[in-house]
């Protein structure tokens, strides 16, 4: 068979490809975008005032404001740690450092309620912690700083995990010639290690930011649902759900939505930009 | 500035990396490191650097005790052998990075930077590539750069590892005389990594010849190759023969080293011809001698009278020239 005809069959799809793409939409349309849409037309069935009731009323604001607060505590947290434990596993030889790797992992395997539970057991009223908790007049389960720290928890992973497998490629040696020039620890960071994963680094921090967001159930067992208090987004959406106010919660659920949809675009933009990196790379 | 290396011992775990290593560099001196992987030429090295350090004794920069000073403050250029250029940033950049990263009151303006840069690339004849980026580059041009890079902060002393090591035989070859070259330019105290002897022979005004950890001889290029002072120096400076008569001690001598005649002659050896290559200006005639399984490997000036019409299979007689 010659080469033209070989490309020609390529290019002319049987039968079979056909099926299977159809199939590919028909799967897509199914369970991305029915419920997707049906979300939406819920959201706004009674018009968009309703709509806009619903998002604008206290408890939804506050909610609102909690998620956001809890994003930008963890998010930026959570930037720091992971970039502080690629650094120390990526860089240095040490005792235990497999060890440190799996828990760098474990939120990954552990359910998000058995984390909430953690928190509850380490400061909850019953726990080790209680007495000098109450002493100080602190509370942090069934308040924001556990909703925080549950936050944290869950996403813990997001950068780290970006951020080791490049860094364990690309090695010390451009570190030790920074070094040899003269550069100080600060300035090797900022000029050298830093721009080599600035990439990985922002789509880490989209994936944490994606997931601080939507977290659920860690968030439930610590946050105690105090309405307009300690209710995040997917919390508040679940307690108008159990209270048959369907169209408020599928309200909140597209303001919900439309955030993620912000985060996807930056995670695809970001997730281009390291894939140049990676291609460069590979060029040599 | 020389370089005073005393008493050095490192371990890596089990393995004695450097064993009880003293050396003396003079100043302006260009020293080789050779040897064969893992005998600890690259360990030594990144301690003069100060990117290690020994379990025991000390490095001397022109009298001074620099073993616990950091690497930063050492004043040493470095040449990776992977050249590890930083590669989000470009040619200019690169080479700039040593000045740029000096304290604030000791820092050059931009300007003064960018005339120096502009200098260096110039000495490595690549100032028109000042803004591509490293990937852009070839092995060649990565490794002039980053010499450039090396030398930007005016080092005392220049530590180059395995820096032809990752070339083409044919670039390596002309950069290695243009590093000898550059070296009688700016005349640095110079200390490379090799495991190529020629490359050695080639650049080095004195070889250091390591093998396990141990220095096993340190000398001139001459010195090393006549007079070696070990049977490891004399196998790792070149191809070598081991010859032996009658179970007399075995001889040792260099391919070159022979004399052949077609007809026997006293004094001569008998080998059966196995094969035999035209190598440019010198043939190789492999023999194989009675008593002997190792084969005896002979070069001569490829118009030697002895050469004229000969086959595989014929009889060669030999004599070692030692």
């Amino acid at each position: 068979m010659s080469l033209a005809t070989l490309k020609g069959n390529t290019r002319r799809r049987g039968p079979a490809g056909l099926v299977l793409i159809i199939l590919a939409w028909i799967i897509f349309g199914l369970i991305l975008v029915l419920p997707l849409y049906i979300v939406v037309s819920q959201g706004l069935q009674r018009g968009f005032v309703t709509f806009w009731e619903a998002i604008s009323e206290p408890d939804a604001i506050s909610a609102l404001k909690l998620t956001l607060l809890a994003t930008a505590i963890s998010v930026p947290l959570n930037l720091v740690f992971g970039l502080a434990a690629a650094w120390c596993v990526t860089k240095f030889e040490f005792r235990g450092k497999s060890l440190l790797v799996t828990l760098i992992d474990m939120p990954f395997s552990v359910s998000p309620v058995v984390a909430g539970l953690i928190y509850v057991l380490l400061f909850g009223a019953q726990s080790w912690f209680a007495p000098f908790l109450n002493e100080h007049n602190l509370q942090i389960v069934y308040a924001v700083p556990g909703i925080v720290l549950a936050t944290i928890f869950v996403t813990f992973p997001f950068v780290a995990r970006e951020l080791i497998p490049l860094m364990e490629e690309q090695g010390t040696t451009e570190e030790e010639a920074a070094r040899l020039l003269g550069a100080n620890g600060w300035q090797m960071f900022w000029h050298v290690t830093l721009p080599n994963v600035k990439w990985a680094l922002v789509y880490g921090v989209v994936l944490c930011t994606a997931r601080a967001m939507g977290e659920f159930g860690a968030v439930s067992v610590v946050s105690g649902h105090i309405r307009g208090l300690t209710n995040t987004m997917p919390l508040h959406i679940e307690i108008l759900y159990n209270e048959y106010n369907i169209v408020a919660a599928f309200s909140v659920a597209i303001l919900l939505l439309a955030m993620a949809l912000v985060v996807l675009l930056l995670r695809q933009w970001s997730e281009a930009r390291l894939a140049r990196q990676l291609d460069v790379k590979d060029d040599h | 500035m020389s370089i005073e290396v005393q008493n050095i011992n490192k371990r890596f775990g089990q393995f004695q990396a450097l064993k009880e290593i003293n050396l003396h560099i003079q100043s302006g001196e260009l020293v080789a490191l050779l040897g064969p992987s893992g005998c600890g030429k690259t360990s030594l090295l990144r301690i003069i650097a100060g990117l290690e350090s020994p379990d025991t004794g000390s490095i001397v920069f022109h009298g001074e005790d620099v073993s616990t000073h950091d690497v930063r403050d050492r004043n040493v250029g470095f040449v990776f052998q992977h050249y590890a250029l930083f590669r989000h940033m470009t040619v200019f950049d690169n080479v700039a990075f040593g000045l740029r990263m000096k304290p604030r009151r000791e820092r050059p303006s931009e300007k003064v930077i960018a005339e120096k840069v502009h200098e260096l690339l110039n000495l490595v004849q690549l100032d028109w590539l000042a803004d591509r980026y490293p990937e852009q580059l070839s092995g060649g041009q990565r490794q002039r750069i980053a010499l450039a890079r090396a030398l930007a902060v005016e080092p005392k002393i220049l530590l180059l590892d395995e820096p032809f090591g990752a070339l083409d035989a044919k670039v390596r070859k002309e950069l290695r005389r243009w590093l000898a070259r550059l070296h009688d330019e700016v005349h640095l105290t110079s200390v490379f990594v090799t495991h190529d002897q020629e490359e050695a022979m080639e650049v080095a005004d004195r070889i250091v010849v390591m093998n396990k950890g141990v220095i096993e001889q340190i000398g001139t290029p001459a010195e090393v190759y006549e007079q070696p002072a070990s049977e490891f120096v004399y196998h790792f400076l070149g191809d070598a023969n081991k010859f032996s008569v009658d179970g007399a001690d075995p001889v040792l001598f260099r391919p070159h080293e022979v004399d052949l005649d077609r007809v026997s002659t006293p004094g001569y050896h008998a080998g059966e011809v196995k094969d035999i290559r035209l190598l440019g200006a010198v043939t190789r005639v492999t023999l194989k001698t009675e008593g002997q399984d190792e084969l005896i490997e002979t070069e001569v000036a490829k118009d030697h009278a002895s050469l004229a019409g000969l086959r595989k299979g014929e009889t060669l007689y030999f004599r070692p020239r030692v």
